[in-house]
């Protein structure tokens, strides 16, 4: 397909002028990975002391969290320059993104691949893959089960990534974005982590409507483990992935239609 | 031959929205329809045939780099409509930008940390350009505006007239049929100008290119333009040639006459005397009015004429008296 061919030329070309800065590239997946590693040990200290959150044990929880991690580590390393989206709106830098013959949405994406977040989609897959071995196991977890839980973390990545596109598509309304993320990407999939039955009533449909995140990890889950909720949740999960993203992009549409651009 | 670029009854109103404080007040002004309303665009319709050199002059914020923004696709317009090859650049943004080319002066098009040839090999994969095509188009640039020096050099240490040169040449790799030019000579020395309009120049003679261009520098219209049209408060004051331009400001020419003797009186006829200094006289006149020749004819009749020497109004007084009535 030539719109793949042309992102991974503008991705590859986006990785060799970060190559220029190696200094900074360096720090970065350090920071990045002592982020990841505090984040990891926080759970672990609650997990340690507690043995069961919400009813769910330590595996248990490992199973969601490896999840999360690995579904927002994929879409952070393909959709992080979202997250500065706003900039593009605010400096008029969006209009060079409209002169060219492909969707914006492509270039915008292809101009920053961040291959050092892959070391969270590592650190939750290994989570995933010591919590799935205990589970399976002790028979909690069938090998149909982690089939499916490991295709529904890739599958996931599309909420936090159709999360933050529509967070971007803002930009276009309200111009300045910034501090909007923290409600619409960073604090769900924190929430996302642990199991939505620790959550007060209105956060939990919160959570499962207006910023879905649990469907990338806590209702499939909580089906496969025999912990509640029906088949039509493996079905209904990456429904929710897909039809959320198509309504993101949609918004992404209406948005550059509103574009106005800087004076020069 | 129907025209190649096309705008009719174009507006673009831009809402500035009341400035509140604070967050609440953002809320606010986001669902208020309180605000004051800018006609940047108020109307405007021209039609520009293939192979025409247009330049789009006006006054900061009169609405130009706006017109051409709706031009190329990136801003929608309130009302009225482009039509580039007889496609919407708002509803077929894709199919048309793939046969355009846009250069906006005071920003790069190139991949700022990259060299410029990186840039060059994106956009041929981006525009579908074949690799023998290309080699081509390069060598041909590189004879015409000597980008060879700084293929390999990252973007961002150029200087502003390479960066110049090497963002026409961007424009140009997929041989657009249109290309608009928004300011390309903006803060460049004479040297750089120089270049860079005998590559328009060059290019538009013999790739037939249409090009409009926006420009304050008033040699760039005089060397490159055909034709002028003149924006002022988002309407369209003047759209014809640049004489034409001339004669409509009236804008008087300059003679002055070196007689082999000092005249007995002052000339009179159709024209203002500036100054008589023994036997050099210098007069203003309309050209809308009265011909040259006539005039010279006419002061004749005081005496025998050894010289003449004739200015023309400087386009940029001329600018600036349809601006004033604008």
């Amino acid at each position: 397909m030539s719109i793949l061919r042309i992102y991974a030329r503008l991705a590859v070309a986006s990785l060799r002028a970060k190559m220029q800065y190696k200094l900074d590239f360096l720090v970065n997946t350090l920071l990045w990975g002592a982020l990841t590693t505090a984040d990891f040990l926080m759970l672990a200290a609650i997990m340690l002391r507690f043995e069961r959150v919400g009813g769910w044990d330590i595996y248990e929880v490992g199973l969601l969290y490896g999840m999360a991690w690995i579904a927002t580590g994929l879409y952070r390393t393909f959709a992080s320059e979202l997250h500065n989206f706003d900039q593009y709106v605010v400096h008029g830098e969006f209009d060079a993104l409209l002169v060219r013959p492909w969707p914006t949405l492509l270039t915008l994406l292809g101009r920053n691949l961040e291959p050092h977040r892959l070391g969270a989609v590592l650190q939750g897959a290994i989570i995933l893959g010591l919590s799935a071995r205990h589970l399976l196991a002790v028979g909690t977890l069938d090998r149909f089960g982690l089939v499916y839980v490991l295709a529904s973390s890739f599958f996931g990545a599309l909420i936090p990534f159709s999360l933050s596109l529509i967070t971007a598509a803002f930009a276009f309304w309200v111009v300045r974005t910034g501090d909007l993320l923290t409600f619409t990407i960073h604090a769900p999939i924190s929430a996302s982590q642990y199991p939505l039955t620790i959550y007060p009533r209105w956060l939990k449909t919160l959570l499962l409507s207006v910023l879905p995140v649990g469907f990338i990890n806590f209702i499939p889950v909580q089906y496969l483990l025999g912990k509640g909720g029906g088949p039509w949740a493996l079905v209904f999960s990456p429904a929710v992935a897909v039809g959320f993203t198509l309504a993101a992009y949609g918004l992404w549409r209406a948005g550059e239609r509103r574009y106005q651009s800087t004076g020069s | 031959m129907a025209p190649i670029v096309e705008a009719r009854e174009l507006t673009k109103v831009f809402r500035v929205a009341k400035d509140r404080r604070g967050l609440l007040g953002a809320i606010r002004s986001l669902f208020s329809n309180e605000g004051r309303e800018v006609r940047a665009v108020d109307g405007i319709s021209f039609s520009i045939d293939a192979g025409e050199f247009v330049g789009y002059l006006g006054p900061n914020g009169a609405g130009k780099s706006t017109t051409i923004k709706m031009m190329t696709g990136i801003l929608h317009p309130t009302s009225g409509e482009v039509r580039v090859e007889g496609k919407s650049p708002q509803r077929s943004r894709r199919e048309v930008v793939r046969r355009l080319g846009v250069v906006f002066g005071q920003r790069t098009q190139l991949w700022w940390d990259l060299p410029v040839r990186d840039s060059y090999e994106l956009l041929a994969a981006m525009y579908g350009i074949k690799s023998r095509e290309y080699q081509a188009t390069l060598t041909r640039f590189d004879d015409l505006l000597e980008i060879g020096a700084f293929l390999d050099v990252p973007v961002r240490k150029l200087s502003l007239g390479q960066r110049m040169r090497a963002d026409l040449v961007a424009a140009w790799l997929h041989r657009p049929p249109v290309v608009f030019l928004d300011e390309p000579t903006i803060g460049l020395d004479a040297v750089a100008k120089a270049r860079i309009r005998s590559f328009l120049q060059e290019i538009n003679r013999t790739e037939g290119t249409t090009i409009m261009l926006t420009t304050h520098d008033m040699d760039d219209i005089e060397r490159l333009c055909t034709r002028v049209m003149v924006i002022n408060h988002g309407r369209l004051v003047y759209d014809g040639s640049l004489e034409g331009l001339r004669q409509a400001v009236g804008a008087p020419s300059t003679l002055r006459i070196e007689y082999a003797a000092p005249p007995g009186t002052a000339p009179q006829g159709p024209w203002t005397l500036v100054s008589w200094e023994g036997n050099v006289v210098t007069i203003a006149f309309d050209r809308s009015r009265c011909t040259a020749a006539d005039v010279i004819g006419r002061l004749g009749q005081y005496g025998e004429i050894r010289d003449v020497y004739m200015a023309e109004p400087d386009i940029e007084s001329v600018v600036e008296q349809v601006y004033r009535r604008g």
